[in-house]
């Protein structure tokens, strides 16, 4: 295949475009030269709008000199977890960075399509790219490590929790929590909300956990939270509890 | 040894288990393959994995180089990995290399992702952590592609300030003023030879793939 795209600005108008081309290679564009890149890129289909971007990936490449550090095992794993098996996902898109609410309700439709019609660990994949696309499109979302804890279910607990004060939306991430059978037992998040007593935190919901491997878990909050400032799992009777009685706490994590 | 000796000592690999892209092994004869890229738009679960094995190790330098810890480069690892998969359709043999295109989007991908902490950080009166250098100590090596040689080449034909502060601002990721301070540079010396050797590289990258598609 024979490329037919121009390198070189050919007036004054294409000229510019190549200045925003060049920004775009060496910092980046704020929203609005990202827009007006966009809109003279579009008026441009005959020019290479990549080679700017592209010989700094080059210039990369050739300083790296071939050697690269290892991707860790566990976030390879994470990463196949959420990749896209169907090409229709692909096309569709849905995890583009300027997702707006309804964006977020398609996609809360199609995690519930998913828990329907496909097998278990597509749950756990769905979870983790949408955790992903949250901390693109909410950059002051803020992030807390889980503690273990001194009960038997929670020792060996870690991850982290991401909280967005904004959308009120966040996410947990376990490794180390247990697997439950839902009919003995669940697990519920509680946000501790410095606007309120410390004695009545907000319930997060009640979820399990069906996997040994990493997983994420959508928080549920049932009341804004005004400044979280300490999340807390705990075991409860399955459905859930309106006041826990903190008799197991598994996981913390404070903000 | 030189990036280019090294180049050539890895491509000179065919032990299959290494995760370089060796092309020795390759007689000269075979069809070329369809891009894993493609593959990937086409829905190969396969390539999927493959795609990671190969270019993992490229991903998560660049995010370790991007991001200030581990946390937010795994974050932002799996980000670009999205975007690969956004944009696995749109690669183009003929316009560059897959390796060079993974790390093309890679850069893209980080370097909004860097925009944006700045932003959050400024607006919460907060300072950047500095980027502290990786303790990862496992590494691999990967075949870096020919427009890696080819930008090589035309860094070469630039004057060394000019290569010097290239590979300050693309390659350790400074910005224009760490890169004054660093070198005593003015900050418009800085720019001028930023933008003058990143034009120069990308106008030799234009000529040489020209040639290629005359040929």
């Amino acid at each position: 295949m024979k490329n037919r795209l121009r390198h070189i600005p050919a007036n004054e108008t294409e000229q510019q475009l190549f200045e925003l081309m060049y920004e775009r290679a060496m910092t980046g564009l704020d929203d609005e030269r990202q827009a007006e890149y966009e809109r003279r890129a579009a008026q441009h289909p005959d020019l290479d709008v990549d080679c700017y971007e592209r010989a700094a990936a080059a210039i990369w490449l050739h300083h790296s000199d071939g050697q690269c550090q290892t991707m860790p095992q566990a976030l390879k794993s994470r990463i196949a977890a959420s990749a896209p098996t169907r090409p229709e996902r692909l096309t569709a898109r849905p995890f583009a960075s300027a997702w707006t609410w309804s964006g977020w309700a398609a996609a809360a439709g199609l995690a519930a399509w998913l828990l329907l019609s496909a097998p278990q660990p597509s749950k756990t994949l769905d979870a983790s790219a949408q955790r992903a696309a949250f901390l693109e499109a909410e950059p002051t979302a803020r992030r807390a490590a889980w503690t273990a804890t001194e009960d038997p279910d929670g020792r060996a607990v870690a991850g982290d929790v991401v909280w967005s004060p904004a959308s009120q939306q966040g996410y947990m991430r376990f490794t180390g929590l247990p697997q439950n059978d839902p009919k003995a037992k669940q697990y519920q998040l509680w946000i501790f909300d410095a606007q309120r007593p410390d004695a009545t935190p907000v319930d997060g919901g009640v979820f399990d956990i069906t996997t040994n491997a990493e997983m994420v878990v959508p928080i549920q909050a049932r009341l804004a939270v005004g400044q979280a400032t300490m999340f807390a799992v705990t075991v409860e009777a399955p459905g859930g509890v309106v006041v826990s009685k903190r008799e197991h706490i598994v996981a913390l994590a404070s903000l | 040894m030189g990036a280019l000796d090294r180049r050539t000592q890895v491509r000179q690999r065919a032990n299959p288990l290494e995760p370089c892209n060796t092309t020795a092994s390759v007689p000269v004869t075979s069809v070329t393959p369809e891009p894993i890229l493609h593959r990937v738009a086409a829905g190969d679960p396969a390539a999927v994995q493959e795609v990671i094995d190969r270019y993992g190790g490229l991903v998560w330098s660049l995010a370790r180089r991007f991001c200030p810890n581990k946390e937010e480069a795994e974050d932002a690892a799996q980000e670009v990995f999205i975007e690969i998969w956004n944009k696995a359709k749109r690669y183009d043999a003929s316009l560059s290399s897959e390796i060079t295109f993974i790390a093309m989007i890679a850069r893209r991908r980080l370097i909004d992702r860097g925009r944006r902490r700045q932003r959050a950080l400024k607006a919460d009166g907060l300072e950047d952590d500095a980027i502290l250098p990786s303790d990862d100590r496992d590494q691999e090596m990967v075949d870096v592609g020919d427009e890696a040689a080819r930008a090589a080449k035309a860094l070469a034909q630039l004057r060394p300030d000019e290569q010097r502060v290239l590979r300050l601002a693309i390659y350790d990721g400074m910005s224009h003023d760490q890169i004054a301070k660093a070198t005593t540079m003015p900050l418009g010396t800085v720019k001028t030879h930023l933008r003058r050797g990143l034009q120069r590289v990308r106008e030799m990258l234009g000529v040489e793939q020209e040639a290629g598609d005359e040929a």
